[in-house]
This record gives C-alpha cells, structure tokens and sequence, in this order.
C-alpha cells in the first residue's frame, strides 16, 4: 500500500505546499504513518485510495491549522492568495508552473485541484472533503477559471 | 478547458519516479517510535500532575496537620479542585487519541472544533476557577499559620505563592492564546471548504 501510493499522496502533498519538496516528503511521511496506525479500522466501504485521500487531506488541514496559527495572520490566509503571492519556482518546468499556479489558489482549493488532477471523480471528492456534489462542480468551476487567469498573467 | 487536460497528463507524468526514501520497515519504526513518543508524553503529564497531587495531600493532610475547621475546609478546596483539574487532563487526553483522521474533510474539522473547544473549557475556564479555588483554599489556610509563625515569614510564604501564581497565569494565558487562534482557523477552514 505503502509503495503503491506514495506517488499519489507526494504529489498531493506537493501542489498543496505551493512544490516546496522537503514540506511535501514530511506531510507524506505523516500521512503514512497515519494510514499504519488506522489500518485496523480500515473498513473496505471505500476504495483503499479514497481512504488514503481523506487521510492526505486531513493531515495537509492539521498542517495548516498549526501553520496558520503560529503566524497570527491567518484568516486572510485562508482566502484565495494574492497574485503577488511568491513561490519557490522559477516557473520554467510545465509542473513547477502548475505548482505556482496552484499557490495562488487558497489552500483548500489546492487540494481540490490535486483531486480533480488525479482524475478522481466530483463524487469521490465529495465524499473525501464532505461536502455536496453542487458545491465541488461549483468549487472546480472557479479553480479552472482562476488557474487559467493565473497561467495567463491575466 | 483543453489545457486543464494536457495539465492533467503532466500532472500523472510528473508522478514518475517518486519513490519513497523510506523503506516500509523504516516508516513502521518511526511510526512506533512517534507513537511511544507521544504516549510518554501524555503519561508524563498525568503523572506529574498526580505525583503533585500526593505530594501536596501528605504536606496538607498529614505534615501540616491542621486543626481548625477554615483550614480543613481550604485543604479540601485544594485538594478538591486540584484533582478535578487532573480528571479533566485526562478526559481530555483520552478525547484527543480518539480523534479520526480517516473521515471526511468536513467531519474531521467538526471534530476537532469540538476538541479545541473542550481544550480551551478546560485550559481557560476549568484551569482559572483551579487556580482561583487553590488560591481561595490557600488564604484559608493563613490565620492558622499565622498563629505559628512570624509575620516576615508569613509575607514570604504569601510571596512565594502568589509570584508563581503570576507567571502561571500569564502562561495559560499565552497556551489559552494559542488554541484560541487554532480555532479560529479551523473554523476559518470549515467556512473556506462549505464556500
């Protein structure tokens, strides 16, 4: 399991921390560990990637919860980023611009896109964030378009 | 959007070659490792709390031996609410292992919204009315001692309790601070995600 999705959740892991790898390869290792320590309770009512979804979703939400309030200056962080907003890329690599552009896009945003990106269906995502099929269509309308702005220099 | 399919060919792409730097075996250790850790942890809180507890009940109950019936009515409010605050600590530590992580985004931030806020019933309020009975049940206790000793050590002995007190206070307050703005961003989080 271990082998099998650590692609899957690095990559996540990588468009949610705006590329930044060392950040990326942590989260992973916790979600991992997370994943052994819940193996027990895994019940096959999902697929074994859709659990490790969530688990990847909500250890990048833990992370940002601890992030966010040591650095006080956390609601409008939550927001969708500024366009000045600076990413550790110099944007020359078709995923290093991906990964630029997803940082402009609020964190939660950037895991939305990470989803949709590894061809996980609206269904799926709604079941993995909790939230309604509407919201998610709704959700990935307003991330296309913004990531088209973003790539565009629009 | 065309493009959103050719960035989601490079997306699967770019997957190739990731491999974990560490081996299955090596991440089960660090895992147990993390998890003993913690325990450790957890553990040595309850105990230090528990070892004061004792500590503070034989001083109180049997080397002071109190006999005036203010004074056993302030060793009893100690004692009382200094244990209450040590079964809160672990109602809380049992309820922060029980949290999920493998449930949906939305239900993991409720649950934890309801974590934080017991954390912060039990670090804010719980832990004040603690340190506000301790000091209650402590000036209780003076006209006792005052019968005994002089009254420069009795300004000491008050000294000695009430600058602690101080800096006590003002570092709950500073943990109180932190979990307040956990909070928030969680809160920040849920409203984000239900957007």
């Amino acid at each position: 399991m271990y082998q099998a999705h650590y692609g899957m959740v690095l990559q996540l892991c990588l468009g949610f921390s705006e590329g930044r790898e060392d950040q990326a390869k942590d989260l992973t290792q916790e979600v991992f560990i997370r994943v052994w320590r819940k193996l027990d309770t895994f019940r096959e009512e999902a697929s074994a990637k859709t659990w490790i979804y969530r688990i990847t979703v909500n250890t990048c939400l833990n992370f940002l919860k601890k992030q966010k309030s040591r650095d006080r200056k956390l609601i409008e962080a939550l927001r969708v980023r500024s366009d000045t907003a600076e990413t550790p890329t110099d944007g020359t690599d078709q995923t290093e611009v991906l990964y630029a552009a997803m940082a402009k896009l609020s964190e939660i945003d950037r895991l939305v896109t990470g989803l949709v990106l590894d061809g996980v269906s609206q269904e799926e995502i709604a079941a993995i964030l909790g939230i309604t099929e509407g919201n998610v269509r709704v959700k990935i309308h307003r991330i296309k378009k913004r990531l088209q702005k973003v790539i565009h220099h629009e | 959007m065309n493009e959103f399919e050719s960035l989601k060919a490079g997306w699967i792409d770019a997957r190739t070659g990731m491999t974990p730097s560490l081996s299955a075996t090596q991440l089960i250790e660090r895992a147990q490792r993390t998890n003993r850790d913690s325990l450790r942890f957890q553990r040595g809180t309850l105990l230090i709390l528990v070892v004061s507890f004792l500590m503070m009940g034989y001083l109180l109950l049997f080397y002071f031996g109190f006999r005036e019936t203010l004074s056993h009515l302030g060793v009893g409010v100690m004692l009382g609410f200094f244990l209450l605050r040590i079964i809160l600590e672990a109602y809380s530590i049992q309820k922060g292992r029980a949290k999920d992580y493998d449930t949906s985004a939305t239900d993991t931030l409720d649950q934890e919204r309801n974590y934080l806020k017991l954390r912060l019933r039990i670090h804010g309020f719980f832990t004040y009315l603690t340190l506000g009975m301790y000091t209650l049940g402590f000036l209780l206790l003076l006209p006792e001692f005052s019968r005994y000793i002089s009254s420069f050590w009795m300004a000491a002995m008050v000294t000695s309790y009430f600058v602690p007190g101080i800096v006590l206070t003002l570092i709950i307050r500073r943990n109180v601070q932190k979990e307040l703005r956990e909070l928030r961003v969680v809160v920040a989080l849920s409203e984000n995600l239900a957007e």
